[in-house]
């Protein structure tokens, strides 16, 4: 496994002097954007960051990863917003953006959602969907503490949080659910499970920063192009899992999200508006939208290719 | 200058946007060594370094937060070292921690305080009354911060499960008009106090149980979150009912009433589901022996602020004419 060790920071010596090892660090990020080398080290040790399951770091781990994504939001391109748009034309900016850049559009989930799919293929989709999922309510507290000083805020992550977490059957939180499904499909489902698969780790960071960064249309926009999208994707995925002989219990991680994602969205929406009124938070929104839509196709782009080199794969079916 | 003076200016260099790492490191050395001072028994040094600390935990703005929540976290260690294991005999089992925590609470807990006796059994002034709110509003306000900054270094769905619950009823059950600080800001605005997130604690003692609080709930250790997140919850629930029947008796409508109301019926619950928690955690001795740690120190602090407050209160000029002396209060 990739350690923090390769670019030469020595995680332990880091700890002790996070105010230096954040310098360096961001030294990593800023040299990642001309240079492919630095790009895989920098991922890989912020990724070793953010995943150590060691409460005891946490502080100084997350000091360590601040000044990088600083670098990280200075140096993506930005969307420029003239004049603050009024709350249709946003729609219609971010509805663009989704319908062009989207992963409905991607080969990958045409494939799957065409009704395609071997079994060995579904279960490779659903090993990164793991990594994509189970993760991702930490994300959302990194939100929720972010956002703690608003009570509308406060509120909307919480009802966002509860319903991930099964709202009061543990048993019943959505990555009970989803380990579940991969249980059935003998997909490993270990909660410490580490991607070694270059462009989630970064699509996984990019999440992490932009849920935790201060300015809140970078996380704001990832949150609500998820939402946006699961209902609908998750309708497919049900049908997919129950095509290829998932039982109705196991598909219920992708059937909960189906009625009970868009009301909420629609909720969502209207609280992340009041925000988005500013002309800076809609740049910031477009901005992180456009790059989160970007490291996504990346994303699917690395794991359709290890798709379509399985062994036994039917030819033909690659689109 | 003086130690406070001189605090605030590290630290305000230390928040301004760009701030290098050595200013940052700089206000942290500061504020550590006067944690330190102040536990040698200098009574300046601990006045600065727990309005500091309050000011760090208590600003709203989101661009400065990982840097207080930085520097806070530097003194964190030092304050866990000062504060003296339970005096209270091992337990050896979750029942008997349980056991122990419930009769620390009954004993220590504020509802026997000569305040809550005054303010539910005696006659207390309008004006009483308000000054003792307003203090509520900084107590309250700000409590489901607690939970979710408790919430954000757990990773078992069972602690997380009722830890969301909870947030979510605190926060309106998705409805923000009903989250709880609203509806006591509706008993504030009633009564023409202020209610806003950005009133402030003066009060040493009251600074440092709001400290105490935020310490335990961002510590990696949840045995001192979970007891002082339990103790509030224990008495949250027996505490507003009085408090409903002192604001009826001053003549208060329902409708202002509402917070105390609703409270006085809810966090038992709350109190009874997170013990769920905790009885699982219990199984280790650690943790234990780290839940009756945090909590004697909770009462250790709780103690002189209750009785600032009450000091407090007898120095309010009685400005209006006496409620109806109460029935004795409800045991809780």
């Amino acid at each position: 496994m990739t350690t923090i060790r390769d670019i030469d920071l020595d995680l332990r010596a880091l700890l002790r002097d996070p105010g230096e090892g954040g310098r360096r660090l961001a030294g990593t990020a800023e040299r990642a954007f001309r240079d492919a080398e630095a790009y895989a080290t920098y991922h890989r040790a912020l990724y070793e960051l953010h995943d150590r399951d060691e409460p005891e770091t946490d502080c100084e781990r997350r000091a360590i990863a601040s000044p990088a994504y600083r670098c990280e939001e200075r140096n993506i391109s930005r969307v420029e917003v003239p004049v603050a748009l009024p709350e249709a034309a946003l729609i219609e900016a971010i509805d663009r953006q989704v319908l062009s850049g989207g992963r409905g559009q991607h080969p990958m989930i045409r494939h799957l959602f065409g009704g395609q799919m071997t079994v060995e293929e579904v279960r490779l989709f659903l090993r990164h969907q793991w990594f994509r999922t189970y993760r991702l309510y930490q994300d959302a507290t990194d939100l929720a503490v972010n956002l703690a000083y608003d009570l509308e805020g406060a509120a909307t992550m919480a009802r966002y949080l509860y319903q991930e977490m099964g709202e009061d059957d543990p048993a019943g939180a959505h990555v009970a659910l989803l380990a579940n499904l991969l249980r059935e499909l003998d997909v490993p489902c270990d909660p410490g499970a580490r991607s070694t698969l270059l462009e989630e780790i970064v699509y996984l960071n990019n999440r992490r920063r932009s849920f935790r960064s201060p300015e809140i249309g970078w996380a704001f926009a990832i949150f609500y192009v998820t939402e946006l999208v699961v209902s609908a994707s998750h309708q497919h995925l049900y049908r997919v899992m129950r095509d290829v002989g998932v039982s109705e219990q196991g598909a219920e991680y992708y059937r909960v999200h189906i009625a009970m994602v868009p009301p909420r969205a629609k909720r969502e929406w209207t609280f992340f508006w009041r925000f988005l009124q500013r002309r800076e938070v809609q740049e910031t929104f477009l901005t992180s939208l456009r790059h989160h839509l970007e490291v996504e196709r990346r994303y699917f782009d690395a794991v359709w290719r290890v798709m379509q080199a399985l062994p036994g794969r039917a030819a033909g079916r690659a689109r | 200058m003086t130690d406070r003076a001189g605090l605030a200016a590290v630290i305000h260099q230390a928040l301004e946007p760009g701030a290098a790492a050595h200013q940052v490191a700089t206000a942290a050395g500061v504020l550590r060594s006067l944690v330190e001072r102040a536990h040698h028994g200098d009574a300046a040094a601990e006045a600065a370094s727990q309005h500091a600390l309050y000011e760090l935990h208590s600003r709203s703005d989101p661009a400065t937060a990982a840097t207080r929540r930085w520097l806070a976290a530097w003194v964190y260690p030092v304050l866990d070292r000062y504060i003296p294991g339970s005096s209270l005999p091992a337990t050896a089992s979750a029942a008997e921690l349980g056991a122990a925590a419930d009769a620390m609470i009954a004993a220590r807990s504020r509802v026997r305080h000569p305040m809550s006796i005054h303010l539910f059994s005696g006659a207390p002034s309008a004006a009483e009354i308000s000054r003792f709110l307003e203090h509520h509003w900084l107590r309250s306000c700000r409590f489901y911060q607690l939970v979710v900054e408790f919430a954000q270094l757990r990773d078992d769905f069972a602690d997380l499960a009722v830890l969301y619950d909870n947030l979510f009823e605190e926060t309106g059950g998705g409805d923000p008009s009903k989250a709880h600080p609203p509806l006591l800001a509706r008993l504030m605005r009633h009564l023409g106090l202020a209610s806003s997130f950005t009133e402030r604690a003066v009060m040493v003692e009251e600074q440092a149980y709001l400290n105490n609080r935020v310490r335990c709930a961002r510590h990696e250790d949840p045995a001192w979150g979970y007891a002082v997140l339990y103790a509030i919850e224990a008495v949250t629930s027996s505490n507003h009912r009085n408090i409903y029947q002192m604001l009826r008796r001053a003549g208060v409508p329902e409708d202002a009433c509402e917070f105390h109301r609703m409270h006085g019926m809810v966090d038992d619950g709350h109190a009874a589901r997170m013990w769920t928690s905790i009885q699982r955690h219990a199984a280790s001795a650690g943790f234990r022996a780290t839940f009756l740690r945090s909590l004697e120190h909770h009462f250790r602090l709780t103690g002189p602020y209750f009785d600032a407050l009450w000091h407090e209160l007898r120095q309010v000029e009685r400005t209006s004419p006496p409620s109806r002396p109460a029935d004795p209060p409800r045991a809780g």
